[in-house]
């Protein structure tokens, strides 16, 4: 989603790729293939933890990050069932270490104004910075919903919610790391059968992120 | 008068002459008297030149192999016509079975046997007559195409043994990487279908030298990289011994000698593990190790034990498990619990039990491992060295290789 993980997974062999950049020239990559249709593995980078000194959160810190993503599709279990996924996302060592766990259920409903797709789970996250200081283990909700209109089959229109760690400089009233919500609403529209591109717009508890562009591809089954 | 007529009388007889053969014995058919050229007294052919060629005819022809009979029959107890030189051109007439029909430049037609034809070969060397007699060899039987290699069953789960062996001469590597930058690589080979030997290296024994408790050495403590171990294992396969009989495979890992820092440090574990396949999709794993491990400080030359820490024989007897499932085909999910030695440097040997310096610390993993092709497999997952601890932070993505192959059994069965 914007900034919402869900419960899809990539069928086996596929690998796919995405690449962002807002406004402010925070950019994001990641590749991610398919596991044998149960599982999916991704390694990126990103600039979406904010940094925040005694005024303001203006910068942004970068960086990589693996996941590994586990779960069952859509009426794989029973009809009804909803797609699970168990996620577990890592920084790559360094000073400051970001580590997020989720669950995630997703499902389709088709109405006949269009297909709804709803997304709802949970999201521990846990951080350290620079000087030792850690958030300890937190735990909170997020969700999304998408929309894909009748008439526009190729055109999705999302709503997100989830939630990043925050670092605060030292002597700022606030604790030194905490657990900040993020955002986004935005459109995709699926261009080729293996790409798509959107066009967000988020926001978070501290600051607006502005309008974000994103390109999806898809190689593989 | 008189001269005329004796003039006459020879023009006469000279025109006579002429009409009359010379040979007044006419032995032409019929006898009739006519006038004819005499019958030419039959040419003897001339004799086969061996060496020089023939000039190429323009009709299909073809040699022999050898210096072979030409019988007047399809039969070799018929009259042998003549010998036929390799070098010889034959221009084949028809072909009966294990009889050709032929012709040579000398216009002489008759039967040779068809296993002494060689059409497209150059003709070999004139052989002797008992050498044309003997039998040809059969050609040889196609090798039998060798049929498809069994399934393997792993050696390893994530972290945890499982009670399989490799087949004999079989060659298996795992290579990983993790997030925290964990290196591992394990390779084995099987020996004679009971047992298998490998060498490995490890990222899951950690250690830590500023912290003085082990609660806060679990926060802080990094892998020692590399640490090598040797291992062996040997066993018995499922059913072997009896229906429903569980794999049962005894191990033994023994570290090198492993610099760490002013501290020298050397780890050992021996492993009695049973696994039982459930079904076609399913297989479990039960196991029990008993570790020890040690560091001898090079500063003040003190060593130090797991055996001889306060809690003896408790400290060093873990139990260890593991679940394999495959809910679709080539992908298998796989979760286990195993335990790995941490060393803490700078803790106190006295006192709490909580202070101790060397703790066997649990390590859960879970990942998914896809069968690309019958000799590669993709792992990925999750690892987390201290599940005790629940440090979100310490949990690790790994992705791994793993290499199987029948090469070295095939080459040494192609010896056999």
């Amino acid at each position: 989603m914007v900034t919402a993980p869900t419960a899809w997974l990539p069928a086996a062999g596929t690998a796919i790729g995405s690449a962002s950049l807002d406004q402010h020239g925070t950019s994001s990559i990641v590749v991610g293939y398919g596991l044998g249709g149960i599982a999916e593995v991704e390694l990126g980078g990103d600039g979406d933890v904010d940094q925040c000194d005694s005024v303001a959160c203006k910068s942004r810190l970068y960086q990589a990050r693996a996941t590994f993503r586990v779960g069952a599709r859509q009426d794989e279990w029973f009809d009804g069932q909803p797609a699970l996924v168990f996620g577990v996302q890592e920084s790559l060592p360094g000073t400051r270490r970001v580590g997020e766990a989720y669950v995630v259920a997703s499902r389709t409903l088709g109405t006949g104004f269009g297909s709804w797709r709803l997304h709802a789970g949970a999201i521990a996250l846990d951080a350290t910075a620079d000087d030792g200081s850690r958030l300890g283990f937190t735990v909170r909700p997020i969700g999304a919903i998408e929309l894909v209109p009748a008439q526009y089959p190729k055109t999705t229109m999302m709503l997100d919610v989830t939630w990043l760690p925050e670092l605060h400089a030292p002597g700022s009233m606030t604790a030194p790391v905490q657990a900040a919500w993020l955002g986004g609403f935005g459109v995709r529209y699926q261009a080729l059968s293996w790409g798509s591109i959107e066009l967000a717009i988020r926001a978070s508890s501290v600051e607006d992120r502005g309008v974000m562009v994103r390109i999806n591809g898809v190689l593989g089954q | 008068m008189k001269k005329l007529w004796i003039v006459a009388l020879v023009a006469g007889i000279a025109a006579t002459a002429d009409a009359q053969p010379s040979d007044p014995y006419n032995h032409d058919a019929g006898g009739n008297g006519s006038a004819q050229a005499p019958p030419q007294e039959p040419q003897p052919p001339p004799p086969p030149q061996p060496g020089p060629e023939q000039p190429p005819p323009q009709q299909h022809t073809v040699r022999v192999l050898g210096r072979t009979r030409m019988y007047e029959l399809p039969n070799e107890a018929s009259a042998v016509m003549t010998y036929v030189e390799p070098n010889e051109q034959l221009v084949p007439v028809r072909t009966e079975g294990e009889w050709t029909y032929v012709e040579n430049w000398r216009g002489q037609a008759g039967w040779i046997k068809t296993s002494r034809v060689a059409a497209a070969q150059a003709p070999a060397s004139p052989d002797d007559a008992a050498a044309e007699e003997a039998k040809q060899e059969p050609p040889k039987k196609p090798e039998k195409p060798r049929p498809p290699d069994p399934p393997v069953d792993l050696p390893m789960l994530i972290a945890a043994p499982t009670g399989w062996l490799l087949p004999a001469a079989v060659l298996y590597s795992r290579t990983g990487l993790d997030t925290g930058g964990g290196f591992t690589s394990d390779n084995r080979v099987g020996l004679g279908d009971v047992a298998e030997f490998g060498v490995k290296t490890l990222d899951q024994v950690r250690s830590c030298s500023g912290p003085t408790t082990l609660s806060d050495c679990a926060n802080s403590a990094s892998a020692i990289q590399p640490y090598f171990t040797a291992i062996f294992r040997m066993g018995v396969g499922e059913d072997r011994l009896f229906d429903g009989q569980p794999g049962l495979v005894l191990g033994f890992e023994k570290s090198f000698e492993r610099d760490d820092g002013d501290n020298a440090t050397r780890i050992a574990e021996l492993t009695l593990v049973a696994s039982k396949k459930l079904g076609d999709r399913a297989s479990i794993h039960v196991g029990a190790a008993f570790w020890d491990a040690e560091f001898t400080n090079s500063t003040s030359d003190t060593t130090v034990a797991l055996h001889n820490l306060d809690g003896g024989f408790a400290n060093q007897i873990r139990p260890f498990a593991g679940l394999a499932a495959s809910p679709i085909a080539k992908s298998e999910l796989l979760v286990d619990l195993s335990w790995a030695p941490q060393f803490c440097y700078a803790c106190n040997t006295s006192g709490p039990t909580d202070n101790q310096q060397i703790r066997l610390r649990p390590e859960l993993a879970w990942g998914v491992r896809y069968k690309v092709a019958d000799w590669m497999l993709l792992e990925s997952g999750v690892r987390v060295p201290d599940i005790g601890n629940a440090n979100l932070l310490d949990a690790q993505i790994y992705g791994a290789v793993t290499f199987v192959t029948w090469g070295l059994r095939h080459a040494v069965d192609s010896v056999k």
